[in-house]
């Protein structure tokens, strides 16, 4: 799932009409684009049409995936700033860029640079939070999101960054709740946008184990921005889910069409295997690997997915924890801690893993992966209670979850050890 | 681990107590809006200099270029000057150059919006108040103009979808809020549109009572009473249009469309001294081109001839004052010509102007109206088919449906167009109600007599005189 910063971009840039998920009408992000390069073409000096056609450009990256636009945004930013040197907006639109390049450190320290030009600009706070959340600085960004909250009552990206702080912290319900008031607010014709809120409803419902939910909100969003690769890539963990892996794959070789990046390739790896097609499997986890390893210094990399492949998959816990390492440098949200704990794990050192684990479990995240991922921690520690208790809540939170299987495996031995003794 | 399987917690992000501001969704309310000049001009002129002053300081003060664009919206209310919209939209071009992509440039946006609306310029009006939308500020009240235009456009439906949107979030209990007022009052013109004056008549009364609760602006209490004498005149209820033109005065004595609405009864009840003193009062706050073709129409009437002339003048000229104003009454201009035979071939230039811009069926009206009386009867036949489409209960419509259909020999057609519109209101207009009334004369008498053969009769079918 792309970041935050993405739905943080929502401008309307002309008319779409209602037939805007028909394939030959333009996107929302093309419609910005043209809109923008037609200013230009009369006003070649007008600053404020370059930050507008570099936010058009990141959001046309949410659109295809295709990352190449990043490129192009950053151009129009210089544009913009040649004209007229620390504009307000230019600022804005190149956190923007750098948030969905996931370079957090930078982005956070120039967002909070413009906002204390202009403490009241909404978008700034929010940016504030997502790169705050990012790098595990949870506290803060819960204060940054309230500000944005406060400045601006039901405000659309408030609700956003609201959902994604409740998600972190285990709070689904309120998630969906605010993804709800978001949905309702925004406009129809922005057909992308209102596919992505539908799409990150879905993975709630999905992550609680509701796969019943997220079907309906997906077909929904394919509805509304047809072949949404974000939409895809959810409706195939949906079908996983479901055990109805032919339809998994199908999913994800639609997906793969375009601009397939190093997780379309993983979730397509899997799919296969689950559906019983190994070689199919070997090579899309070979080329997910040979992707991901050549980002691994990047900050738009796929290291979190890439510890789990080394440390579970590929039985190289060396180099899972190689990369772990390379990552927590740099964040420490929930995620990272908990890819760190499991590197860890898979190189016995018990003992740094249950730490860092904790640390993950404190934000109060709901996920059924990290609870199993906690299970298995306690047990090598040789906490059994514990980790039984891990177990059941991965399964209680999640019954069809990707560890479902191994979380059951689990109780079932848990079990049987304690009948035995 | 002592966090861990904790239940959900409590929210951590929570909404502060207040509430979308009043005066935000009070912005939209504002297209149809108009206010009373005296105080309101000099705080309106008061508040355009200190925020000149304040900008002279604070040149990058987004805010203060926003609401000096507000201030020039508002002047340009109060004076039906269109050169300030002109200088609202420069101020909130500034605005935007230094914030527009965030939540706190949709009240600017919203703005922008709400100046091409009152220059007639709809699609772009539908474009900025979508953008406003799309900046998710949580005001919801750019939906009112969304509809507006979309209403102007001849998109009805979608204008109730938009209309309907018209809700406070996170207020369940949103019946006797501003965006109540904002949607009711928007909501009953649509179903008078419709044919439905009752339920028009219930939407705007309730509206009333809710910007009285509120206490709303005066001017927009003083608007929604015009609306309402307007519902009710049309309906041919007199007194209640009487009623509510009158309490618009009594809350804003220089409200000019309750003047006016005011001059219209008295026409209708043959007063005709106090109609025209009520249409000069009007046109002294706000000359607008229709007074003066009402007031045209009156001292005609009365035998005044030089006063009407003057009239006929001043039509003309504010029609033509300048660019923007060309553009404000095309339709205005179009009908005032077609009514008095004047310059019928200019009068089909503008109608097919304004439908360039507006395609509700009051453009469609007119543009028949016009080729009718340009003689182009069976063209106008087919373009009136459109303005009756909603079934509009409005005497003027089917009087000139009538017209077109008595011209062209469809003489139960015409008939029941003439019934209809006098049953409405008999006293629908100063010319015309009586017109209607001869034609029913007519064809009740010779049945069987053929309909005109000269095209040009609709020459002949003079609702007013023209001046020699």
């Amino acid at each position: 799932m792309k970041t935050l910063a993405f739905v943080l971009l929502l401008t309307f840039c002309g008319f779409v009409a209602p037939s805007a998920a028909e394939d030959s009408s333009p996107s929302p992000a093309e419609i910005c684009i043209a809109a923008a390069q037609k200013v230009l073409q009369k006003q070649p000096n007008r600053y404020q049409a370059y930050n507008d056609l570099a936010l058009a450009l990141v959001r046309r990256a949410r659109e295809t995936a295709d990352n190449s636009y990043y490129r192009q945004a950053q151009v129009a930013i210089e544009s913009s700033l040649r004209i007229q040197p620390e504009n307000f907006e230019g600022g804005q639109a190149h956190v923007a860029l750098l948030l969905a390049e996931h370079s957090y450190r930078p982005a956070l320290e120039e967002a909070q640079a413009l906002n204390h030009r202009m403490p009241d600009a909404v978008l700034i706070w929010g940016y504030v939070a997502e790169a705050e959340s990012a790098l595990g600085d949870y506290k803060q960004a819960e204060e940054s999101a309230q500000w944005m909250m406060n400045l601006r009552p039901g405000n659309l990206p408030a609700y956003l960054t609201g959902a994604a702080l409740r998600q972190g912290w285990g709070d689904i319900d309120g998630a969906l709740d605010f993804l709800s008031k978001a949905l309702q607010q925004t406009p129809p014709l922005e057909t992308e946008d209102t596919a992505w809120i539908m799409t990150r409803m879905a993975q709630l419902h999905r992550q609680a184990g509701r796969t019943g939910a997220a079907d309906a909100l997906l077909d929904q969003a394919l509805k509304t921005f047809p072949e949404y690769y974000l939409s895809l890539e959810e409706l195939a963990e949906v079908r996983l889910a479901q055990h109805r892996y032919a339809e998994a794959v199908e999913l994800m070789e639609k997906r793969n069409r375009s601009f397939a990046s190093p997780s379309s390739f993983l979730l397509a790896a899997r799919a296969f295997e689950h559906a019983g097609r190994p070689a199919e499997a070997a090579t899309l986890y070979a080329e997910f690997e040979r992707e991901a390893h050549t980002k691994t210094a990047l900050s738009d990399n796929a290291n979190i997915q890439l510890i789990s492949y080394y440390a579970e998959h590929a039985r190289e816990p060396q180099e899972a924890l190689r990369i772990a390492h390379l990552e927590i440098g740099s964040r420490h949200d929930v995620w990272t801690l908990d890819a760190y704990a499991w590197a860890l794990y898979a190189n016995g050192q018990y003992d740094e893993a249950g730490q860092q684990i904790e640390k993950a479990l404190a934000v109060g995240t709901r996920d059924a992966v990290l609870f199993y991922h906690a299970g298995e921690i306690e047990a090598a520690s040789g906490k059994r209670v514990e980790a039984n208790r891990y177990f059941e809540q991965s399964l209680d939170l999640n019954p069809t979850s990707e560890v479902s299987d191994a979380a059951r495996r689990a109780v079932n031995q848990s079990g049987k050890l304690a009948a035995a003794r | 681990m002592g966090t861990v399987g904790r239940p959900n917690e409590a929210v951590k992000v929570t909404f502060p107590s207040t509430r979308i501001k009043k005066s935000a969704s009070m912005l939209v309310s504002a297209v149809l809006t108009t206010c009373a000049v005296g105080a309101g001009q000099n705080s309106t002129d008061a508040s355009i200099r200190s925020l000149q002053t304040h900008l002279r300081m604070y040149p990058q003060d987004f805010k203060a270029y926003d609401q000096l664009g507000a201030s020039y919206i508002q002047k340009g209310r109060e004076t039906a000057d269109a050169s300030y919209y002109e200088m609202a939209k420069q101020a909130l071009d500034k605005s935007l150059d230094l914030i527009s992509n965030d939540p706190a440039a949709a009240s600017a946006k919203t703005h922008m919006a709400v100046v091409a609306m009152a220059e007639h310029q709809f699609e772009d009006a539908l474009s900025w108040a979508q953008a406003a939308l799309a900046l998710g500020s949580g005001d919801p009240s750019p939906w009112a103009i969304v509809g507006d235009a979309l209403t102007d456009l001849g998109e009805y439906e979608r204008a109730d979808e938009a209309y309907a949107r018209l809700r406070d979030p996170l207020d369940l209990d949103d019946d006797s809020n501003p965006l109540a007022y904002e949607r009711n009052s928007r909501m009953a013109y649509l179903h008078f549109l419709r044919g439905d004056a009752p339920g028009a008549i219930k939407l705007m009364r309730a509206a009333i009572g809710v910007a009285m609760t509120l206490r709303l602006p005066v001017e927009n209490v003083a608007w929604s009473q015009f609306q309402l004498g307007e519902i009710c005149f049309k309906s041919g209820d007199l007194t209640s249009a009487e009623q509510a033109y009158t309490a618009g005065l009594a809350l804003d004595p220089h409200s000019y469309r309750n003047l006016a609405g005011l001059g219209e009864v008295r026409t209708a009840q043959g007063n005709y001294p106090e109609a025209i003193a009520l249409y000069q009062k009007a046109i002294a706050v706000v000359p607008f081109p229709a007074y003066a073709a009402a007031l045209y129409d009156l001292d005609l009437q009365v035998g005044r001839t030089d006063d009407a002339r003057q009239q006929l003048e001043l039509v003309q000229f504010i029609g033509k004052l300048n660019p923007i104003n060309e553009r404000l009454f095309y339709r205005e201009l179009a009908l005032f010509y077609a009514d008095h035979n004047l310059k019928l071939e200019e009068s089909v230039e503008l109608a097919k102007k304004e439908l360039e811009v507006r395609h509700d069926i009051y453009t469609w009206d007119i543009l028949a109206w016009v080729l009718f009386k340009n003689g182009r009867v069976p063209e106008a036949a087919e373009v009136m088919e459109k303005a009756l489409a909603l079934g509009t209960g409005d005497a003027l419509l089917d009087f000139h449906a009538g017209m077109i259909e008595f011209q062209l020999g469809r003489s139960e057609r015409a008939r029941a167009l003439f019934k209809h519109a006098l049953t409405l209101n008999p006293d629908f207009h100063l010319v015309y109600a009586n017109q209607a009334r001869e034609r029913l004369g007519q064809l009740a008498d010779s049945d069987t007599r053929p309909a005109s053969s000269s095209s040009s009769a609709a020459h002949d079918l003079r609702p007013g005189e023209s001046l020699p």
